[in-house]
């Protein structure tokens, strides 16, 4: 089992790099026989993922959130059925290629770092704190995505002004879709991080007895989710959109990722469990 | 593929004729049928459909008609139509065979089109095979000629880029429209005087249901009768402001010598509009816009040229999928060879069948009362088997020949000199619709 799951730990960033490939014919127009097979591309690369997770969870006989590879690679697994929600849902496949290469980057750090001899806490088998890992990683989950179609909003808008009709013209969805599709997923973002949040403040006044334990990486959580839903709430009073709230989306996900990244690399927290 | 196959096409079209010719011999849908009825009743066993449009007129047959009759059907649709234009080889043309299969492909994939890629044409082939069919006037090879060109169209626009993107200017207004708005079914277009190119983006605005299309000219009076086939409001160039509220979209065409849309206005409006996205398309020369309104905050500013470079490069990348869609219907002539060829054993076989089953039957019903009535499901079904086991060796036999010319025609005219075989089908019981 151990060993079928570290071939799927090695398979699964070439067969994310092969689903870019295809989404790239797709998106710079080179053919159109391949669009109607990337639905069950989608699928056939989220059953891989899908059991890769499952096994690895099998060998450690918990969650497989315990690392931060594995939270890695479970954020990229939700992104790819995100976007398959979203292709079934708006009939467009070329976001897909510019939207895989998230998932990609994810899933081969995370196949890099994995860890097979780990040494699982008891208190990562608790349901509240799967709930909250899972919760979490949705929030992390949509506010990247939101930044994906701002971006592509930002590219779109460009070519338009400057009338280049190229791959980017003609592959990504209307302007004002890709707006709105920005703007929900950082809604359903905000949602589920808040609840990922506020959950993990339970578990940590259950666990080490304060609701609001001095740890930077609380901290840091707390004070992103509060400027994004203060910029939420700022955009939505005074009418924001277009570019401007394109910029704001981009911006929140690169302070977002910066504060995470710098966590990981230079302070201790207490989330660091294994 | 030296197969000899019995269609032909005459026609003329606008790649052989100009549009007086065209206007002469075009058939009128109830002239279709009498037509086609001529050339059947004169040719016993053939098929025939009239495809007549503005940029064509082609007169498919088959069955005797196409083997070596061509001539005389090119007499009849000259009397038919008075004409001799169909004799005129340097504005008519003839297919036979291949290159009359080949040539219908092209036509129903609309590689033949004036503007190649174009998707009316299909509709026009279906329309002159469904009154050909239901008239009776089309037989096996037709029906099966018409069954292979909608797979190859169906091919060709879902494996190929022929059919995408805007070849007309007013059309590709509407698809930059579309890149821009969701969905244009709220959304307000203002037309700002008018021209041909103009009224027709309106028009195709209208068929995609936008919420409303107001005119402005110079004068209310002069916008009204304009207004009014779009349903919308009329307003003169002094109401200019009112006129520009809630609307999404801006067509303007006025001969006017200077900008009719000023910067300041349309940041006025882009702000009131709290920089949602406004699309501005400026197809009058001299311009009507000022294009310093382009760099506006969601302002998206297309002029005449920035239209015709679009539809330049859309018209540019169907001609590079040309070699593509030709590939698709080499493809699917050779299938149809091989259709045609496998048509004389298939239809043999089918006799050997029918008359074998004939014999079983009456032989059954003059000996069955020699046996208990309660067996006689037994017997019907061992002598049908036996039947069957008798039978196989010589359908593998013709099945195999099919690859062989010379043998095919051997054994079929063996099995039909052997079993006394009628050797042509009744017209018609092919004929089952697409």
């Amino acid at each position: 089992m151990k060993l079928i799951s570290q071939a799927i730990s090695v398979l699964l960033p070439t067969l994310y790099l092969g689903a870019i490939f295809v989404y790239g014919l797709i998106f710079f127009s080179k053919t159109k026989r391949l669009v109607k097979f990337t639905p069950f591309i989608i699928v056939f690369l989220l059953l891989i993922h899908g059991t890769g997770i499952v096994l690895r969870g099998m060998v450690f006989h918990a969650l497989p959130l315990v690392s931060k590879s594995d939270a890695l690679s479970f954020l990229a697994f939700v992104i790819l059925l995100i976007y398959l929600i979203l292709e079934l849902t708006y009939k467009n496949k070329a976001t897909g290629f510019l939207l895989l290469f998230l998932p990609f980057l994810l899933q081969t750090v995370s196949s890099i770092f994995y860890d097979w001899n780990l040494v699982i806490d008891p208190i990562l088998q608790d349901p509240v704190f799967a709930f909250h890992v899972v919760t979490t990683i949705g929030g992390y989950t949509a506010i990247s995505i939101s930044a994906v179609y701002a971006l592509m909003y930002v590219l779109l808008n460009r070519n338009l002004k400057n009338h280049k009709m190229g791959p980017v013209f003609e592959n990504l969805p209307p302007l004002m879709l890709l707006e709105s599709m920005s703007v929900r997923s950082v809604q359903i973002g905000i949602f589920l991080l808040g609840t990922g949040i506020l959950l993990g403040h339970f578990r940590a006044n259950a666990v080490i007895g304060s609701f609001w334990p001095a740890d930077p990486k609380v901290l840091i959580s707390d004070a992103l989710w509060i400027s994004y839903f203060i910029g939420m709430g700022i955009s939505y009073l005074r009418k924001w959109r277009g570019l401007w709230m394109a910029y704001l989306s981009i911006a929140g996900f690169a302070v977002l990722i910066l504060s995470n990244v710098a966590l990981v690399f230079f302070q201790q927290s207490f989330h660091q469990f294994n | 593929m030296e197969t000899e196959m019995d269609v032909a096409v005459i026609g003329i079209s606008h790649k052989t004729a100009d549009v007086a010719v065209r206007e002469q011999i075009a058939v009128a849908e109830n002239e279709q049928v009498a037509l086609a009825n001529l050339i059947t009743g004169n040719f016993e066993n053939s098929g025939c459909m009239v495809l007549s449009t503005c940029n064509r007129t082609e007169i498919y047959f088959s069955g005797k008609a196409a083997q070596e009759n061509v001539d005389e059907v090119r007499r009849i649709i000259n009397s038919f139509k008075n004409t001799d234009c169909f004799s005129n080889p340097e504005i008519s043309y003839t297919f036979r065979g291949i290159k009359a299969v080949q040539h219908f492909f092209k036509v129903i994939s609309s590689l033949d089109s004036q503007i190649v890629g174009e998707t009316q044409i299909t509709c026009q082939v279906k329309a002159a095979y469904d009154v050909a069919h239901d008239a009776h006037f089309t037989d096996d090879i037709l029906n099966k000629l018409q069954n292979f060109g909608l797979q190859v169209e169906k091919k060709v626009r879902s494996e190929t880029f022929l059919t995408d993107g805007a070849v007309s200017i007013s059309f590709a207004a509407v698809e930059m429209a579309r890149k821009i708005f969701q969905n244009l079914q709220d959304k307000n277009v203002l037309l700002i005087g008018a021209g041909e190119t103009a009224e027709l983006a309106a028009f195709h605005f209208r068929d995609k249901k936008v919420a409303s299309i107001n005119v402005v000219k110079r004068t209310a009076s002069k916008a009204k009768n304009l207004a009014g086939r779009f349903g919308g409001q009329a307003f003169g160039l002094e109401q200019m402001d009112r006129a520009l509220e809630k609307t999404d979209i801006v067509i303007t065409a006025t001969s006017s010598r200077e900008f009719v849309l000023h910067r300041q206005q349309v940041e006025q409006m882009a702000q009131r509009r709290n920089y949602k996205p406004l699309f501005l398309i400026d197809i009058a020369i001299p311009r009507d816009i000022d294009p310093t309104c382009a760099a506006i905050d969601g302002v998206f500013l297309f002029n005449l040229d920035d239209l015709e470079v679009i539809v330049a490069k859309n018209l540019e990348r169907r001609r590079t999928e040309i070699p593509k869609a030709e590939r698709i219907i080499e493809g699917y002539i050779k299938e149809f060879v091989r259709w045609y060829q496998t048509r004389p054993v298939t239809e043999t076989i089918t006799r050997l069948n029918r008359h074998f089953e004939k014999v079983r039957r009456s032989e059954f019903d003059r000996l069955k009362k020699r046996f208990p009535e309660e067996t006689w499901k037994e017997v019907d079904y061992l002598t049908r088997s036996l039947m069957q086991k008798y039978l196989h060796d010589q359908i593998m036999t013709l099945r195999n020949s099919v690859d062989d010319p010379q043998q095919r025609s051997r054994y079929i005219a063996l099995v039909n000199e052997i079993y006394g075989l009628e050797s042509v089908e009744s017209k018609g019981e092919n004929n089952e619709k697409i």
